[in-house]
């Protein structure tokens, strides 16, 4: 139960904050994505200039004295309190629900890029005090993902001991829940729309990821990809942009007056910075999320640019000066998506040596801003590389055929996103409410073709051609799910404020209606024992015997060094396994674990395969420190290739066991002694 | 009507809570004191048909492929609840139970119901109350797993809070099902409102529609 206390903690110091926006005069609902917002950004500032620990005391000091400040000013000078609304209250209730949740489940990290980065970035992170860019890991870490998450988990567990699984999850939850927070702060005054609404957002994650019956644990909500927390901060940010400026219908007089309070902007009492502060602090958050969240943060901009000059005529009744407006507008939300994309790759370039202009990495090591251009230049080209036909075609055929949510394939979404802008659209008698969902589904949709080209670019210039359509699904679905939440919202919007009362109780029962539908999948296709409420407690068995065996060899390691990892035919999971339970010892997995194979990059881009010999292997084990061998997998090549160069001849090797070597350099030559056999 | 309704709609909430605690008070009694009238009996291992299943010999048992089984045949009597008490070596992934009323009906699909977790590990499976005359136990869907099983229980004692003390479950639903059933309940008041109160042309339309 100890543990529980860390997460609840950062909350307490989270709320403290947001309070101290609300109190401000940012609307309630927008009050806890500012937090975030403001979180992330200062613990990247601190983790950039190697003070992540000092910035933690800083930022827990700085809530502390918001805290006090609060009360100070409503309770000892009787302020009027800031008016918390259904958006601060669902962040309430369900963070809190979360944390409780995970805590009592404690779910564990399953899957592979968990390992591979996102949660080996996050323990490292927590046992370094480092930010994971420069700490020690003893490997070419690929360490140029965005920060966003990793600090803002970093930041729920500053005060805790150890590493924990789960509460990295719920820091990501309490992230996502807090611009779900947001997409509500539009209809927050209407609650008969905006309970249907939240519960979308909750059953969301699971809508869009799991596409058939769950005979797994499903990820939603345990999850430290980045992927849904990008979507849901997407839909933050134009959500934000809309609270402020929510469009009501002209006043008519014979309307009798309704049942319900009416819809009237969430807004603040603040001054005009305060109705943007949110829209800056979510995109800034969300460019930091991931490297492909630069392009829906631009998205995001392009929509606001748009809705200022075509859609909102209160910034302007002039044409020109509106364009004067959207450009500020327009100019100063994407400075708050460029200047942390530019910053984080400047710091990338000072402190890891990573220059991602000059190059994107992947295979054909092409430059990060010249990628477009090589992809527009050969689609207008006659002559197209197999490849190019080869992704474009499959990626579009996926279109019709790939399930990315529990309604199907995306374009079956696509239809129920323009289903929902038009009825938001007839639904609303305002006209700038339907400007605003027109120029919505055209730059969102020029916004997705953008978002299609970028993943097709990965495919064709930076990932292997045995990877092609890896993880489409995964890529594709958070714009989808960006996009089926700001459409349902806008649909939400448009009921709040729709004239009449037929068209107040259809919009009100449409909303019911699409939540019963999301509802209803997800009951049909997710058994509660595979989602968090009911996770069964074997559901990390594997885990906790791979766990176990890593402690029992941990206490044999030497006091320093590093360990080799030797895992034929390893897809590479194995390896990241022990790269991560080992933290903060260092391991070694060079030449691809198992089949020591030294590749090259030709300048035709081919790569030339040099298998080691055994003398090679040794020296290597000696250059790089490495004063162990792990043996986790080993296939009879590797037995008849290297075999000579164990004392026992690896004649004791049983495929069933992990084993432990000791390299011992003699005069010459290097033997690795036999030091430890599992169980 | 309408307009009090209108009034007093932190009172419509609040039996809407109100109405959920009641529901479930009473369904809990129901089955507290249906379950406690049922015979409890333990199956015996022996008697289960193994499929994906081998009996090792210390007891326990080893899955050969994804959906090992233990298939209970020749049953006749009343059960509503079914109790599992296993350890599992891996993450046994789906635990299902499967159903037929009659004997050599087929298993399939639409006659199963998915196991809830509890705290002590086991694995308590709810059926539809009704006589049964097999049961199929799928023990998960992972395969080369170790499973030790030490009881399959029909219609377990079980505690009294067990049916009082609301699951995780209950709290969620109760959060949530008044509040929606609210959204639903003022949807159709803002409909009812709509309608035409004149009674002149309410007068109007009546004889229209008596002819």
């Amino acid at each position: 139960m100890m543990s529980m206390v860390t997460p609840f903690l950062a909350l307490a110091a989270l709320l403290a904050v947001a309070l101290a926006y609300a109190s401000l005069g940012v609307a309630s609902a927008l009050a806890p994505l500012c937090a975030v917002g403001s979180v992330v950004l200062w613990f990247t500032l601190g983790g950039c200039c190697d003070l992540l620990a000092p910035a933690g005391y800083v930022f827990y000091a700085a809530a502390a004295l918001c805290a006090a400040w609060f009360i100070w000013r409503h309770a000892v000078k009787k302020m009027p309190l800031p008016r918390l609304g259904f958006g601060f209250g669902f962040f309430v209730v369900a963070a809190c629900a979360f944390i409780l949740l995970l805590g009592l489940r404690q779910p564990m990290f399953m899957n592979w890029d968990e390992f591979s980065f996102w949660g080996t970035a996050a323990k490292l992170t927590k046992l370094s005090g480092q930010l994971y860019t420069t700490a020690p890991i003893g490997w070419a870490w690929a360490a140029t993902q965005n920060p966003a998450l990793i600090v803002f988990g970093y930041f729920f567990q500053f005060f805790g001991g150890a590493f924990c699984e789960w509460q990295v999850y719920a820091a990501y939850d309490v992230l996502q829940l807090a611009a779900l927070a947001a997409v509500l702060a539009p209809v927050e005054r209407r609650w008969p729309v905006a309970l249907p609404l939240s519960l979308i957002g909750l059953l969301a994650p699971y809508f869009f990821t799991q596409r058939g019956v769950a005979t797994v644990l499903s990820p939603a909500w345990m999850d430290s990809y980045a992927d849904t927390p990008m979507a849901f901060l997407f839909a933050a940010v134009l959500a934000a942009y809309y609270a402020g400026r929510v469009a009501t219908p002209p006043p008519d007089e014979k309307r009798p007056a309704s049942l319900l309070p009416p819809a009237r902007p969430p807004t603040g009492h603040g001054p005009q910075v305060l109705r943007w502060l949110p829209v800056f602090l979510a995109a800034a958050t969300l460019t930091l999320t991931k490297d492909i969240a630069l392009v829906p943060a631009l998205v995001a901009v392009a929509v606001i640019f748009a809705d200022r000059l075509f859609a909102w005529p209160k910034v302007a009744p002039r044409f020109g000066a509106r364009i004067k407006a959207a450009a500020l507008g327009g100019g100063l939300s994407l400075a708050a998506v460029v200047l942390p994309f530019l910053g984080w790759s400047a710091y990338l370039g000072l402190a890891a040596g990573v220059d991602r202009a000059a190059s994107a990495g992947g295979v054909r090591q092409i430059g990060l801003f010249q990628l477009p251009f090589t992809f527009l230049a050969e689609l207008f080209s006659p002559d197209k590389s197999e490849r190019f036909l080869a992704v474009l075609g499959g990626m579009a055929q996926r279109m019709a055929s790939e399930r990315i949510s529990m309604l199907g394939s995306p374009l079956r979404m696509l239809v129920l996103i323009a289903v929902l802008l038009l009825g938001a659209a007839l639904l609303s008698k305002s006209r700038v409410q339907r400007r605003r969902c027109l120029w919505f589904g055209v730059g969102t949709a020029l916004g997705f073709l953008a978002y299609f080209c970028i993943i097709a670019i990965s495919y064709i210039y930076i990932m292997r051609p045995e990877q092609m359509f890896e993880g489409y699904e995964r890529y594709i679905y958070p714009y989808f799910m960006a996009w089926f939440l700001l459409a349902a919202l806008l649909f939400g919007i448009s009921a709040t404020g729709a004239a009449g009362r037929w068209r107040t109780a259809l919009g009100q029962g449409a909303a019911l209606a699409l939540c019963a539908v999301v509802a209803g999948r997800c009951v049909q296709l997710v058994p509660p024992s595979m989602a968090l409420l009911d996770v069964h407690p074997s559901a990390s068995a594997d885990r906790h015997i791979f766990q176990k065996q890593v402690l029992a060899l941990r206490h044999r390691l030497p006091q320093s060094g590093k360990t080799f990892i030797v895992s034929s035919g390893d897809s590479g999971l194995r390896w990241f396994m022990y790269c991560y339970e080992m933290l903060p010892w260092q391991v070694d997995y060079s030449f691809g674990g198992g089949e020591l194979v030294r590749r090259t990059l030709q300048p035709d881009g081919t790569t030339e395969k040099h298998e080691l010999t055994a003398d090679e292997w040794a020296d290597y084990l000696l250059e790089n420190a490495c004063t162990t061998v792990l043996l986790d997998e080993v296939d009879e090549g590797f037995r008849q290739r290297y075999g000579a160069l164990f004392s026992d001849g690896l004649a004791a090797y049983d495929e069933e066991k992990t084993q432990l070597y000791g390299v011992v350099a003699g005069a010459g030559d290097v033997r690795l002694e036999p030091l430890w056999l599992e169980g | 009507m309408l307009a009090k309704l209108k009034k007093r709609a932190g009172l419509v909430v609040l039996g809407a809570y109100g109405l959920f605690l009641l529901l479930w008070l009473a369904q809990a009694v129901f089955f507290f004191v249906g379950d406690h009238a049922r015979t409890e009996r333990t199956l015996p291992l022996s008697g289960a048909a193994l499929e994906n299943l081998v009996l090792q010999p210390d007891g326990s048992y080893l899955s050969m492929g994804i959906d090992p089984q233990l298939v209970f045949d020749g049953l006749d009597e009343k059960v509503r609840l079914v109790k599992l008490e296993a350890t599992f070596e891996r993450a046994p992934g789906e635990m299902e139970l499967f159903y037929a009323q009659k004997p050599g009906q087929g298993f399939w699909q639409g006659r199963r119901v998915i196991g809830v977790p509890g705290v002590d590990g086991s694995v308590l499976y709810a059926l539809p109350p009704g006589r049964y005359a097999a049961l199929r136990l799928d023990a998960g869907t992972a395969g080369d797993n170790r499973i030790a099983i030490t009881a399959v229980t029909l219609n377990p004692r079980l505690p009294a809070a067990h049916y009082f003390v609301p699951s995780l479950r209950t709290v969620g639903a109760f959060l949530l099902v008044p509040a929606l059933a609210c959204c639903v309940f003022y949807t159709i008041i803002e409909v009812l409102q709509k309608l035409p109160k004149n009674p002149a042309r309410r007068a109007k339309k009546a004889p229209r529609e008596t002819e």
